[in-house]
C-alpha cells in the first residue's frame, strides 16, 4: 500500500481569525452555519439533554456586577489545530490532519466511539444521536454539496471544505493560484461587521496571515500545544472615562 | 487464564453461541463486500426504451452533446426531452418510443428516468475534473456504447477509485470526496 | 483481518443507512424539459440578486439555487446596505419558503374551520365583497414601503371611506420624525460610523432593531478595525446592557426616557465649548447664545441630578464632538420607546449637525445629505412605491381599530402582518376585527390574526415574489430596491399584489396595471432618465436586467467615501426644539419596576417563532435556546428570593406574564427585561406555547409628535410564582476562556 505523503509542502494552509474586537455576538454566522452545511435542529427535548449540534457557537462571558459589567461574545469553531487532541484518540482513523492543514472527519470511517470528542478541549465535535429528520418540504433546502450525517458519527466545522474545493477547482480551471478572498466559508462570508477572516496562511500577503502574524492574535488553550489554526484578535478596551 | 474445560456447560453453550454467532457474521460480511452480491447488474426498466447503443455506437453522437453538463460540472447532466427534440424533430417521428417522447415535450411533462449510476451520499465526484484530465467515460461506466438497454457493470467501491487515484496520482486525501 | 477489511466492517457496523444509499433503491431522475439556462454550471448553481424582505431595511442579497430551489442566500456585495453581508434573518429565510407548515392554497373561514377553494373561486368571491363595500375598505401591512403599498395607495387610496394604515415597527415612526425635522427630506438617514472614532449609542441596538442591522453592523465594525492604527471608541448608553452594548466599550445605565436629556446636556457642553473658543464662525453668535440661553438648564451637574450620570463623563463624553470630530451619536429603540422620542431623537441629530458644522474643515463626517437626489425622481418612487410616513404611524393603527369598532369598514385586507399577536393587548385589535364582516388575509403562514380573517389567501414567498422596495432607513444615498423571484413558486400560492390587482379590476375598480411586475416595470420606465449610472442608451429590456442582475438601483457610492456634510439649513431655527420633556409612564406608584419589552435579532416581533433554526440559534446575551425568559437585575432577583429558572409573574394594569426569571448583571435594577415575539398561540407547533407574549402588558400609550407607540413606557410589577424551569443554555459544557478573553 502506498503511504500518503502528508508531510509533503503544500500551498496552502487554511486559517480563519476572529476579530474579538468587531464581534458582536448577532448570531447570523451559527444560522449561515447551520444552512449551509445541513445541521439538523433537534428541538427542545434533545437540547435539554445537551445534544445540539450547531459546529460554531457564540460563548458569551461575563464578568463584573452592576454596573461595571463586561460581557464578551467569543464564536467557537472547530479549530483545526495542528497537532489536535482529537486525532491521536481515534481508533479508526477517521479524523486526521489533511496536508491543507485542516483537520478532517471522515463521516463513513467513523464508529462513533465518541472519543474525539471527550478529548476535543474546545468541545466542538458532535454526535449524531438520531439520524438527522428532514422531512417534506425543508428537503428541498438541502445543500447538495454537503452529505447528510447519519445516526452514530461524530460531525464538526470543516471550514466548509466544499466552498474550499470550488474554490480551488475555479482557480484551477482558470490556471492560477486561489486569490486571497475567493474562498469563504459560509460563517465568514455572512458576517455582517467584519470580524471574521479567512484564508491561505502559506501566503504571507494574504489578510489572514497580516492578521494572525499581526501581535493581536492569540490561541485559547495555548498551553495544552494543539496549535490551532482559528487565531482569536485581542479585543482592546479603551478608557473613555 | 480459564480453561475452557473447566467451564460450566452453560457457559461452553453460551461461548460457543457467541463465537458462532461472529463467525457467522464475518463470513456474510465478507461475502456481502467482497462476493458477488454487490456486483449484481443494476439494470432497471425506463421509462423510454432508450439505447445508447443505437445514438452513441451507431450514430457516433458523442456522449457531451446530449450530457452536456460533464465537462463543467459535477453532473453530467441528464438531457430534457427538448434536447430529443432537436433531432427528432425531423428523425424517426413514427417510431413509437419517439413518439413517447413527443408527447413528453408537448405537454411539458418531465421524463422521469430511473437511475442507474449512483453514488451514496457521503460521496462527492465530480464529472468535470475527470473529464478535464481526459479521464474515458467508459472507464467507469463499461461499455455504454455498446448497450441496448443501461446496466452497471462497476460497483464502484473505494478500492475502485483509489486504485485509479493512485495509479494517476491524484489527490488521495478523504476530504476528496468526503465531505 | 488486516485494517481494511476492518474498517469496512466498522464502517458497516457504524451506519447501516449508508448500505441503504449504496444499495439499490430505485432514484429518479428528473430533468427539465427545456432547460432554464444552458451552459451554466447546474451543481454550482444560479445566483440571483434580490433584496432580502424579513424587515424593511432593504438589504440587497444573492440567492444561490439548485436545480429551481433556494438553496443559501448571502449578502450582494455592490449593495450599499449590506456590502456583501447578511444577518440573521436572511440566513434563515430559506427556512421559510420551504416550511412545512407553509399555507398551500387558498381557504375560506366557515365558522372556525378552513377550507381549501379554488383561486378562481377565492377572487370571485373577494371580487364580490369588494363591489358590495364600494370603499370602506381597509388595507393593513407591515410598514413595508414597497410596490404593493403602492398598488393598494393606487387603488383604493383614501377615497370612499377607504383606509390605509401600517402595523409599523416598533418606534421607528419616532426616528423617521425626529431625523426630518432637522433634514428636508422624510425618512432619516443611517449613521456611517465607519469614519467616527468615537460614537455615542443612545439605545441603538444594531442587532435587534430593525433599523438596519447589517448596515450599521458593517460600520461598526469598520470603525473598530477596518482603518490602519485607528481604533473607533464606542460608549452605549441605555437601561439594558443589548449585545451591542456589550460591543463598546462602556456602558452607562442612564434611566428609561433620559436620553434625550443626556443629548442635551452633551449638547450644552458642546455649545459652551464652541462658544469660548469661537469656533463654527458659520454658526452666527447670535443663534450659539439663543442655544445657550435654552440650554442652560440643562448643564452637567443638573443632569446628574437627575440621572445620575456623572458630570464629569458627561463633559469627557462631549469632548470628542468638539475636539476630534468626526463623532457621532445614534439613536435607537431605547430613545423612541417613551413619549419623549421625537424630542428625544431630535436633540441627538442636534448635537451630530453641531460637531459636524465644527469639524467641516477637519474632515468629511458621513451624516450625510442625500446625493445628487432629484426631486421628481423622489416622488414619482415615493408616489409608486411606498405610504406617505404619516399614514404608517401607531397612531393610524389605533384610528383604524377604532373606525372597526364604529363598524365603518366592510372589508380588511391585511397583509403580511399580525397585529392581534404583536400590538398591545389593550388595543383590542382582535375584538375590534370582529366587527369587520369580510377580511382577507395575505400571509405564508397562518397566524393569530390570519386565523381570524373569512378568506385566507396564501402569498408567494418573497424569494419567489416580484416587488420594488424603498428602504426606511438608508445611507446618503436614494435607493430603489427590486425583488424578483428567484425560484418558482411550489405551492398553488399567487401573489398578493397581482391577486389584489385582478379582483380590483374584477370589481371595476381603476387599476394601475395588469399585474405587480407590469406595474414596476411601467414606473421605472418612465423614470429611467433620473436614475443615474443606468445606462439610458440601454433598450428598455437591457436596462431593466440591468437593474435585476445588480438588485435595483442606485447611484455609486462607498461607505465612508464621498459623503457630504450636510448644509445645516434649519440649524439655526433649530433652537425651538431644544426641549426634553419628562416622559410619562403608565402605572401607578403600586407598579414599582419599568418594562423594557425588546425584540431579540431571532424573533424580531415574533415572525421568527416558527423557525426551528431561530430557536435553536442561541439569544446572545442570555445564550438560552428554545426558551423564554424575563431579565430582573441579581440583586432584585435576590430580594424578590428568586434564582435562574425560577418562575415569576409579571403584571401590569392591562394583564401578566409569567415566565422563567434570568438574573442579568446588565439591566438596571429597576427595570424587567422581556423579549417580545414570544407566547403565540396560534402560529404552528414550534411557535405556540412557548412563553408569554409581552404584549400582554402594555397599554395605549403615544409620542405625541410622531405617534408612535411609546412601547417602553409602562410599569409593573414583579412577584414570586410557583416551581422553576430547566435554562438550556448553550455554551462550553466543561471548560472556558473567561481568563484568556477578559485579560485582553
Amino acid at each position: 500500500m502506498k503511504s500518503f505523503n502528508y508531510k509533503k509542502h503544500n500551498d496552502y494552509k487554511w486559517a480563519m481569525t476572529v476579530d474579538l474586537d468587531r464581534c458582536d455576538g448577532c448570531g447570523a454566522c451559527v444560522v449561515a452555519c447551520q444552512a449551509e452545511n445541513n445541521i439538523p435542529s433537534l428541538g427542545v427535548e434533545q437540547t435539554q439533554e445537551g445534544r445540539n449540534m450547531l459546529w460554531l457557537r457564540i460563548e458569551r462571558y461575563i464578568e463584573g456586577s452592576y454596573p461595571d459589567v463586561k460581557v464578551r461574545f467569543l464564536p467557537m469553531m472547530c479549530q483545526h489545530c495542528d497537532t489536535a487532541p482529537c486525532e491521536s484518540v481515534c481508533p479508526v482513523y477517521a479524523t486526521y490532519q489533511n496536508n491543507e492543514g485542516l483537520n478532517v472527519q471522515v463521516y463513513n470511517r467513523c464508529v462513533g466511539t465518541r472519543f474525539c470528542g471527550n478529548n476535543c478541549p474546545y468541545s466542538v465535535r458532535y454526535f449524531n444521536w438520531y439520524d438527522p429528520d428532514f422531512e417534506g418540504k425543508e428537503k428541498n433546502q438541502l445543500n447538495p454539496d454537503v452529505s447528510l450525517r447519519e445516526k452514530g458519527i461524530m460531525e464538526k466545522c470543516t471550514f466548509c471544505m466544499q466552498r474550499i474545493r470550488r474554490g480551488k477547482d475555479n482557480a484551477a480551471d482558470e490556471g492560477r493560484e486561489v486569490h486571497d478572498g475567493d474562498i469563504k466559508p459560509a460563517c465568514v462570508q455572512t458576517c455582517p461587521t467584519g470580524a471574521l477572516e479567512f484564508g491561505n496562511i502559506n501566503d504571507h500577503h494574504s489578510r489572514v496571515s497580516k492578521l494572525a502574524h499581526s501581535g493581536r492574535a492569540i490561541s485559547l488553550f495555548e498551553e495544552k500545544g494543539t496549535h490551532p489554526s482559528v487565531k482569536y484578535l485581542k479585543g482592546g478596551t479603551a478608557d473613555v472615562f | 487464564m480459564v480453561k475452557f474445560g473447566s467451564l460450566s456447560t452453560t457457559a461452553k453453550v453460551v461461548l460457543g453461541f457467541i463465537g458462532t454467532a461472529i463467525a457467522t457474521f464475518l463470513v456474510l460480511f465478507y461475502i456481502f463486500y467482497e462476493g458477488p452480491f454487490y456486483l449484481v447488474a443494476h439494470q432497471p426498466t425506463q421509462p423510454i426504451n432508450y439505447s445508447h447503443k443505437v445514438h452513441a455506437d451507431d450514430n457516433k453522437i458523442p456522449c457531451q452533446y446530449c450530457h452536456t453538463f460533464a465537462r463543467r460540472s459535477e453532473m453530467s447532466g441528464v438531457p430534457g426531452a427538448a434536447r430529443c427534440m432537436n433531432c427528432h424533430e425531423s428523425v424517426k417521428q413514427e417510431a413509437p418510443e419517439i413518439k413517447k417522447v413527443i408527447a413528453h415535450y408537448e405537454n411539458n411533462k418531465p421524463i422521469e428516468w430511473v437511475k442507474v449510476f449512483d453514488l451514496p451520499d457521503h460521496v462527492w465526484f465530480s464529472h468535470k475534473k475527470h473529464i478535464a484530465k481526459d479521464v474515458s467515460c467508459q472507464t467507469c461506466h463499461g461499455p455504454i456504447e455498446k448497450m441496448d438497454v443501461v446496466s452497471r457493470t462497476n460497483d464502484f467501491q473505494m478500492g475502485f477509485c483509489l486504485d485509479c487515484h493512485q495509479e494517476n496520482e491524484a489527490p488521495t486525501d478523504c476530504w476528496t470526496c468526503h465531505t | 483481518m488486516d485494517r481494511r477489511s476492518f474498517l469496512k466492517f466498522g464502517a458497516l457496523a457504524a451506519s447501516s443507512g449508508v448500505m441503504g444509499a449504496c444499495g439499490q433503491a430505485t432514484q429518479k431522475v428528473i430533468p427539465f424539459v427545456i432547460p432554464p439556462e444552458d451552459g451554466a454550471n447546474p451543481v454550482d448553481g444560479y445566483h440571483y440578486a434580490t433584496t432580502c424582505r424579513e424587515c424593511e431595511a432593504g438589504c440587497g442579497v444573492v440567492v444561490r439555487t439548485v436545480n429551481g430551489r433556494a438553496k443559501k442566500i448571502e449578502g450582494n456585495s455592490v449593495h450599499p446596505i449590506s456590502n456583501g453581508r447578511a444577518c440573521v434573518k436572511a440566513q434563515a429565510a430559506v427556512q421559510r419558503v420551504y416550511h412545512s407548515e407553509r399555507l398551500t392554497d387558498p381557504m375560506v373561514n366557515k365558522n372556525g374551520k378552513f377550507e381549501k377553494i379554488s383561486w378562481n373561486d377565492a377572487i370571485g368571491m373577494l371580487v364580490e365583497k369588494l363591489k358590495i363595500a364600494n370603499g370602506k375598505t381597509f388595507f393593513l401591512n407591515n410598514g413595508a414601503n414597497d410596490a404593493l403599498a403602492g398598488v393598494v395607495d393606487s387603488i383604493f387610496g383614501e377615497k370612499g371611506g377607504n383606509f390605509i394604515a401600517s402595523n409599523h415597527d416598533f418606534g421607528h415612526e419616532s426616528l423617521i420624525a425626529g431625523g426630518s425635522s432637522l433634514f428636508d427630506f422624510p425618512k432619516i438617514q443611517l449613521a456611517d460610523m465607519s469614519n467616527a472614532d468615537f460614537t455615542i449609542l443612545l439605545g441603538a441596538d444594531m442587532n435587534e432593531s430593525g433599523v438596519s442591522p447589517v448596515y450599521q453592523a458593517y460600520t461598526f465594525g469598520q470603525s473598530r478595525r477596518g482603518r490602519p492604527s485607528k481604533r473607533g471608541r464606542f460608549v452605549y448608553c441605555g437601561s439594558r446592557l443589548s449585545p451591542t452594548a456589550a460591543s463598546a466599550d462602556k456602558w452607562l445605565p442612564v434611566p428609561p426616557g433620559q436620553l434625550g436629556l443626556l443629548a442635551l446636556s452633551i449638547a450644552q457642553v458642546v455649545v459652551d465649548t464652541v462658544i469660548q473658543r469661537e469656533l463654527a464662525p458659520s454658526v452666527g453668535r447670535d443663534t450659539l447664545m439663543g442655544w445657550r440661553q435654552a440650554l442652560n438648564s440643562f448643564t452637567p451637574e443638573k443632569t446628574y441630578k437627575k440621572i445620575e450620570v456623572k458630570a464629569d463623563y458627561i463633559r469627557r463624553m462631549a469632548a470628542p464632538f468638539v475636539d476630534e470630530a468626526p463623532a457621532l451619536m445614534v439613536a435607537g429603540d431605547g430613545v423612541v420607546g417613551f413619549t419623549n422620542g421625537t424630542s428625544s431623537t431630535e436633540a441627538i441629530e442636534f448635537v451630530n449637525m453641531l460637531s459636524a458644522e465644527i469639524g467641516r474643515e477637519k474632515t468629511k463626517l458621513s451624516q450625510a445629505k442625500t446625493l445628487q437626489s432629484n426631486p421628481t425622481l423622489k416622488a414619482a418612487l415615493q408616489a409608486n412605491f411606498g405610504l406617505a410616513p404619516e399614514k404608517q404611524s401607531f397612531r393610524r393603527l389605533k384610528i383604524l381599530t377604532d373606525g372597526m369598532v364604529g363598524n365603518e369598514y366592510k372589508v380588511g385586507i391585511i397583509s403580511h402582518t399580525n397585529p392581534v399577536f404583536d400590538t398591545p393587548k389593550s388595543l383590542k385589535f382582535k375584538e375590534a376585527l370582529a366587527n369587520v364582516p369580510f377580511k382577507v388575509s395575505f400571509s405564508c403562514f397562518m397566524d393569530e390574526t390570519t386565523v381570524e380573517c373569512n378568506l385566507v389567501l396564501p402569498d408567494n414567498h418573497w424569494l419567489e415574489s416580484w416587488s420594488a422596495q424603498l428602504p426606511n432607513f438608508r445611507p446618503g444615498v436614494p435607493i430603489l430596491n427590486l425583488v424578483q423571484p428567484t425560484v418558482v413558486p411550489f405551492l398553488n400560492t399567487k401573489q398578493a399584489g397581482d391577486v389584489l390587482l385582478e379582483a380590483a379590476a374584477k370589481a371595476g375598480i381603476a387599476v394601475p396595471a395588469k399585474n405587480l411586475e407590469s406595474f414596476i416595470g411601467t414606473v421605472i420606465e418612465k423614470n429611467r432618465a433620473y436614475l443615474k449610472d443606468v445606462p439610458t442608451a440601454l433598450d428598455t429590456k437591457e436596462s431593466w436586467n440591468h437593474m435585476l442582475q445588480s438588485g435595483g438601483w442606485w447611484p455609486n457610492y462607498n461607505i465612508g467615501g464621498q459623503a457630504e456634510t450636510p448644509k445645516p439649513a434649519s440649524l439655526s431655527a433649530v433652537s425651538k426644539n431644544l426641549i426634553i420633556e419628562d416622559p410619562s409612564f403608565d402605572g401607578d406608584d403600586s407598579y414599582q419596576f419599568y418594562l423594557h419589552p425588546y425584540k431579540t435579532a431571532h424573533m424580531g416581533r415574533g415572525n421568527g417563532a416558527n423557525q426551528a433554526w431561530m430557536h435553536e440559534a442561541p439569544d446572545p446575551v442570555t445564550t438560552l435556546m428554545w426558551q423564554f425568559w424575563i431579565e430582573v437585575n441579581p440583586v432584585m432577583a435576590s430580594t424578590i428570593g428568586v434564582v435562574e429558572g425560577d418562575i415569576v409573574k409579571v403584571a401590569s394594569p392591562y394583564g401578566s406574564i409569567t415566565g422563567p426569571v434570568f438574573p442579568f448583571a446588565g439591566l438596571r435594577p429597576d427595570v424587567i427585561a422581556v423579549p417580545v415575539g414570544y407566547g403565540h398561540t396560534k402560529y404552528g407547533e414550534l411557535a405556540n406555547n412557548v412563553g408569554s407574549n409581552a404584549m400582554n402588558l402594555l397599554g395605549i400609550t403615544i409620542d405625541k409628535t410622531s405617534g408612535a407607540l411609546a412601547f417602553r413606557s409602562q410599569k409593573v410589577s414583579i412577584t414570586k410564582d410557583k416551581g422553576s424551569v430547566m435554562m438550556m443554555r448553550n455554551a462550553h459544557p466543561r471548560g472556558e476562556y473567561k481568563g484568556e478573553i477578559f485579560q485582553l
